[in-house]
């Protein structure tokens, strides 16, 4: 793979070498995936400028725009904030 | 940002998690989790099981919290975020909300390394994390030790 996010490897006794593979993590999900060799089902997305993988590419194309975890995650991010500050325990 | 390592260790369980990474429930960070390990000390064996990292927006509740994450840079304050480990009881974990999942052999050690921009992120949010889980393990010794940016 190209440019990978990430690398996994598995150390196991009974096999004479270790197994290795490239990851890369999904930019709308944020979950990991393991690339094995010759496989190309990533996609890119131009929104967020990085690999989603094809649950997340099937959802963008259904929905129509892209919506990165990054912009999940600020959602809930934000909502805590003011959660906490009218619950008086903002830090 | 600091760096910090922490090591759970518990007999295998379908229905509770090994670990668990969280932010408390006032003053949460986000954290960034960087490298796993997952593995077994039993007896070797032929076990097939799995190891999944599954989001959380409530707290674990027992098991044991210290010694906590070790900064791996001795000059840095402790964790903001907690890991609790041991006999823990799972907090509200998200379904479907996966992370990373692995299916792996009792025998062998799973090691993963995660670049900058491609970590598992908590978000800083009270009470939310990840748990470590092995849903379908029957009861052996695992350990995993992980590494996170705050």
């Amino acid at each position: 793979m190209r440019n990978p996010g990430g690398y996994a490897v598995w150390t196991d006794p009974d096999v004479a070498r270790d197994k290795e593979r490239d990851t890369y993590t999904c930019k709308h999900h944020n979950g990991v995936i393991i690339v094995e060799p010759g496989d190309q089902s990533w996609a890119y997305c131009n929104g967020c400028d990085g690999k989603i993988c094809p649950a997340c590419y099937a959802e963008m194309a259904r929905i129509g725009k892209c919506v990165s975890f990054e912009r999940k995650i600020e959602e809930s991010e934000r909502k805590d904030r003011l959660r906490r500050q009218l619950l008086g325990d903002y830090t | 940002m600091a760096i910090y390592t922490a090591t759970g260790q518990r007999t295998a369980s379908a229905s509770a998690a090994v670990a668990a990474l969280e932010n408390p429930a006032s003053g949460p960070v986000r954290g960034f989790i960087y490298r796993l390990t997952f593995g077994s000390e039993a007896t070797p064996a032929d076990n097939p099981y799995l190891w999944q990292i599954q989001r959380s927006t409530t707290l674990s509740t027992g098991g044991a919290t210290t010694p906590g994450p070790i900064a791996l840079d001795g000059a840095d304050a402790a964790a903001t975020l907690t890991f609790r480990n041991g006999a823990l009881t799972d907090g509200s974990v998200t379904a479907n909300a996966m992370a990373l999942s692995v299916p792996l052999n009792q025998r062998a050690t799973f090691q993963i390394f995660l670049g900058p921009g491609e970590e598992i992120v908590i978000p800083a949010t009270a009470n939310n994390g990840a748990h470590i889980r092995t849903p379908t393990a029957t009861a052996l010794a695992v350990t995993t030790t992980c590494f996170f940016r705050q």
